[in-house]
C-alpha cells in the first residue's frame, strides 16, 4: 500500500516534471517541493492560526484562573482544558497534524528520489515497472514530451552535486569534502525556528521552543550531510517554501532574530 | 528539571533518528545481485564485499578477497579470467586484478570516479573496464591505463569484442564500435593534462533506450536487447540495423544477454516471457511467447538439450525451439543472476547469502552447493 499510495505517484510526478522542466533532476525536485507545500498550505495555515491560539490561551485570564483552580487536580485540569479548547474553537491537533503528514512525504521522498536515480541495477529493475502506463499517455499528449522509458537514466547533476549521492565540496589543499549543502539546511532550518516562534508567557513552554531551535537545526543538518543530497535539497527547499509561507501569512517574528536586551532587575527597596 | 526536559528531547529525537533510518536503510543494503563467471575448474563470484573463488567439483572455496572485509567496497561484477589474473571492479571505483589461484591482490587500478557496474572484457591483453562515470578504462595487464573513452552516460553492460573493434552498449542509448589499435595521434590532451584520452569511434548508432544487457557477438552481427522492450541486431562492420524486434510492443524490457542456438535466439523480458526469433531475419520462430510465471532478469544459459532460465520466484526451467518447457528445479529465493553451464552442470546463483552459487544437473539434483561462512 505504501509503495501504490506514495512511492509510485511521488516516482510519476517526479519524472513528469523532470521531463517537462527540460530534464533537470534538482529542478525536479524543487518544484515537487513547491506543489507539496502548496497542496498543504490549507492544512499549514490552520496549524498556524492553532499554535498562535494555543499561545494566547496561556495567557488567558480564565485559562490562568481554571489552571489556579485546578492546580491539585490533574485529572480534573486535563477535563477542564477540553472544555477550554471547545468552548474557544482550538483544536490542538491541528497545530501537529501538518508535521505528522511531513514525516511520510520526507521519507517517501527519499525513497521515491533514490529509486527514480536507479544508480544500481535492483533500483533500476524495480523503477521500470513503477512507471505507469498512465504517465506513458499523458506523455504522449504533450508535445515536446518523451517518453517516459527514454529518460533514463536520468541526469542526476545539479550544480556541484550528484543527486543520487551525499553532497560535498572538494577543495585543493583540504583532504576532506565540505557538506555545503547540509550547513546551509541546518542555517534555514535555524533561521525558520527563529523567524516563526512567538515566546509565551509560559517558561517552560519557551525553554523547549528554545531547545527544539537547537536540536531540530541540528537534526536536520545531520539528515542533510548523511543521506542523498537530492533530499537535502528538498530540505533547503522546503525550509525556505515555509519561511516565505510564514511571510505570506504575516506570522514572522524578525525580532527573534535579534539578540535580546538584559533587562536589569531593579530590587525592591533600590 | 532541565535535565530531565533536555534528555526527553533527546530521546524523542533519538527515536525519530531510528525511525527515521530503519525507513530508509532498506535503500542502502545490497543494490545488485552476484555476478560470477566460470574458467577451468573454478568459478568466481563477486557479491557484496567479498568476491570468491570456488571449486567446481564439489562447491569449496579456494579462496575469498579480500582478506580483511571492507563494507565500503561492494562488488557485484562477474569477475573475469586472464592469464592467472581475476579482474573485477567495485563500486568503491576500484578495478581489481587477483591472482587466480590464491586471491592475492595484484594491483588496483583507482582512477575512475564512479562505480563498475559491468563486468571487464580482455582482448589482445588489453583489459576494457566501462564505469558508470562515463568512460571505458583500456588497461594493460599490469594495471596501467592505456586510454580512456568517455560516452555521454554510465555504462552497465560488458563490451565485446572481435579481431579489430571493441563494441560498447552504453546507457546513453547507444552502441560504439572503437577500434582496438590506436596511435598517439588518436589521443587527445585531457582537462587534467594527460594524454590518454580517445574520441575517435568507428561508428555510433543510437537505440533511443538505455541498455542494460549484455550485447552478444555472432557471425559478424551485434545482438542487442534494450529497455524499452526491443531486441536489435546490428551489423558489426557498419553499425547499421539489420532488424529489430519489439513483438508488436509487447515485448517488456530486456535485462538478460540473448542465448543463440541453432541458428535461433533466445531471450526473456520482465514480464517472464520467453521469446525465440530467427537469427537472420527478426521473425518470430514461435508465434506466440512462453510465459514462465515469474520475472526473469538473467540471461538464459544454452545446455545439451535447450535454454535454462530462473524466474525471480526461483523457478529454474529448460525450454527447447519446440517450445517444450521442463521444470528442473525451485528455489525459495529470487534467481537474477545469469545461469551459467560447466561439466553438466547448471550453475546458478540466487540472491541469498544462504547459498551463493548452487551447481543442478539437468534432472533437478543439487551436485553440490557454496554458502559462504558467516
Amino acid at each position: 500500500m505504501w509503495e501504490s499510495l506514495i512511492i509510485e505517484p511521488f516516482i510519476n510526478a517526479l519524472l513528469f516534471i523532470y521531463d517537462l522542466i527540460g530534464q533537470n533532476f534538482g529542478w525536479a525536485i524543487i518544484l515537487f517541493t513547491l506543489i507539496i507545500k502548496l497542496v498543504t498550505w490549507p492544512l499549514m495555515s490552520k496549524q498556524i492560526k492553532s499554535s498562535m491560539a494555543l499561545q494566547k490561551m496561556q495567557s488567558d485570564p480564565d485559562w490562568v484562573a481554571i489552571q489556579k483552580k485546578y492546580k491539585n487536580d490533574k485529572d480534573k485540569l486535563a477535563q477542564e482544558q477540553m472544555k477550554f479548547y471547545k468552548e474557544k474553537g482550538i483544536s490542538p491537533f491541528a497545530s501537529c497534524l501538518p508535521t505528522l503528514i511531513q514525516f511520510p512525504v520526507i521519507i517517501g521522498l527519499y525513497q521515491s528520489i533514490i529509486q527514480t536515480m536507479g544508480n544500481a541495477p535492483l533500483q533500476m529493475l524495480n523503477l521500470i515497472p513503477k512507471i505507469s502506463p498512465w504517465l506513458t499517455g499523458i506523455f504522449s499528449f504533450i508535445p515536446g514530451l518523451s517518453d517516459p522509458l527514454s529518460l533514463i537514466p536520468l541526469n542526476s547533476q545539479f550544480l556541484w552535486m550528484d543527486i543520487g549521492r551525499p553532497e560535498r565540496i572538494l577543495i585543493p589543499g583540504i583532504s576532506f569534502g565540505i557538506p555545503l549543502l547540509a550547513i546551509i539546511v541546518a542555517l534555514t532550518s535555524f533561521l525558520q525556528t527563529k523567524l516563526i516562534a512567538s515566546p509565551t508567557g509560559d517558561a517552560q513552554s519557551n525553554q523547549m521552543t528554545g531547545m527544539m531551535n537547537i536540536y531540530m537545526p541540528l537534526l536536520m543538518g545531520w539528515f542533510a550531510y548523511s543521506l542523498a543530497s537530492g533530499l537535502a535539497l528538498y530540505f533547503l527547499a522546503s525550509n525556505l517554501f515555509s519561511i516565505i509561507q510564514y511571510a505570506v501569512l504575516g506570522r514572522f517574528n524578525f525580532e527573534n532574530l535579534l539578540p535580546k536586551k538584559k533587562i536589569d532587575v531593579i530590587k525592591k527597596g533600590e | 528539571m532541565k535535565l530531565k526536559k533536555n534528555i526527553s528531547l533527546l530521546l524523542i529525537i533519538s527515536i525519530a533518528v531510528l525511525l527515521f533510518n530503519s525507513c530508509t536503510s532498506r535503500v542502502g543494503a545490497a543494490t545488485s545481485w552476484p555476478g560470477f563467471s566460470v574458467d577451468g575448474e573454478s568459478a568466481y563470484l563477486s557479491f557484496g564485499a567479498e568476491t570468491y573463488a570456488i571449486n567446481l567439483k564439489n562447491g569449496s572455496l579456494n579462496w575469498k578477497y579480500p582478506s580483511e572485509v571492507d563494507r565500503s567496497r561492494q562488488a557485484y561484477s562477474a569477475p573475469k579470467v586472464i592469464d592467472g589474473l581475476v579482474v573485477f571492479g567495485d563500486y568503491a571505483n576500484h578495478l581489481v586484478a587477483a591472482d587466480a589461484s590464491s586471491g592475492t591482490e595484484k594491483w588496483i587500478y583507482a582512477g575512475a570516479e564512479d562505480r563498475y557496474i559491468a563486468s571487464v572484457e580482455v582482448a589482445q591483453g588489453v583489459v576494457y573496464a566501462p564505469n558508470t562515470d562515463g568512460y571505458i578504462y583500456a588497461l594493460d595487464l599490469e594495471g596501467d591505463l592505456l586510454w580512456k573513452f568517455l560516452v555521454d552516460g554510465p555504462n552497465w553492460t560488458k563490451p565485446i569484442v572481435d579481431d579489430t573493434y571493441l563494441f560498447v552498449a552504453s546507457m546513453d542509448h547507444s552502441l560504439y564500435a572503437i577500434s582496438q589499435a590506436f596511435t598517439a595521434s588518436d589521443l587527445e590532451l585531457a582537462k587534467n593534462g594527460t594524454k590518454t584520452l580517445r574520441t575517435d569511434y568507428e561508428w555510433k548508432t543510437d537505440l533511443e533506450m538505455a541498455i542494460v544487457a549484455d550485447p552478444v557477438l555472432e557471425d559478424g552481427v551485434i545482438y542487442v536487447p534494450t529497455i524499452e522492450g526491443k531486441l536489435f541486431a546490428i551489423e558489426a562492420a557498419s553499425g547499421s540495423v539489420i532488424w529489430s524486434f519489439d513483438n508488436d510492443g509487447k515485448l517488456g524490457a530486456v535485462w538478460g544477454s540473448p542465448v543463440i542456438s541453432n541458428e535461433i535466439i533466445f531471450f526473456a523480458d520482465v514480464n517472464g516471457d520467453v521469446y525465440t526469433v530467427e537469427k537472420d531475419s527478426g521473425k518470430p520462430h514461435w508465434p506466440s511467447a512462453f510465459n514462465a510465471g515469474g520475472k526473469i532478469v538473467g540471461g538464459g544459459v544454452l545446455t545439451p538439450d535447450g535454454v535454462v532460465f530462473a524466474t525471480d520466484e526461483g523457478k529454474l526451467f529448460l525450454i527447447n525451439s519446440e517450445k517444450e518447457p521442463k521444470t528442473i528445479t525451485t528455489f525459495d529465493n529470487a534467481v537474477y543472476s545469469p545461469l551459467n553451464y560447466s561439466g553438466d552442470n547448471i550453475l546458478v546463483s540466487p540472491a541469498s547469502e544462504e547459498g551463493l552459487l548452487a551447481a543442478f544437473n539437468a534432472e533437478g539434483f543439487e551436485t553440490w552447493s557454496f554458502v559462504p561462512e558467516e
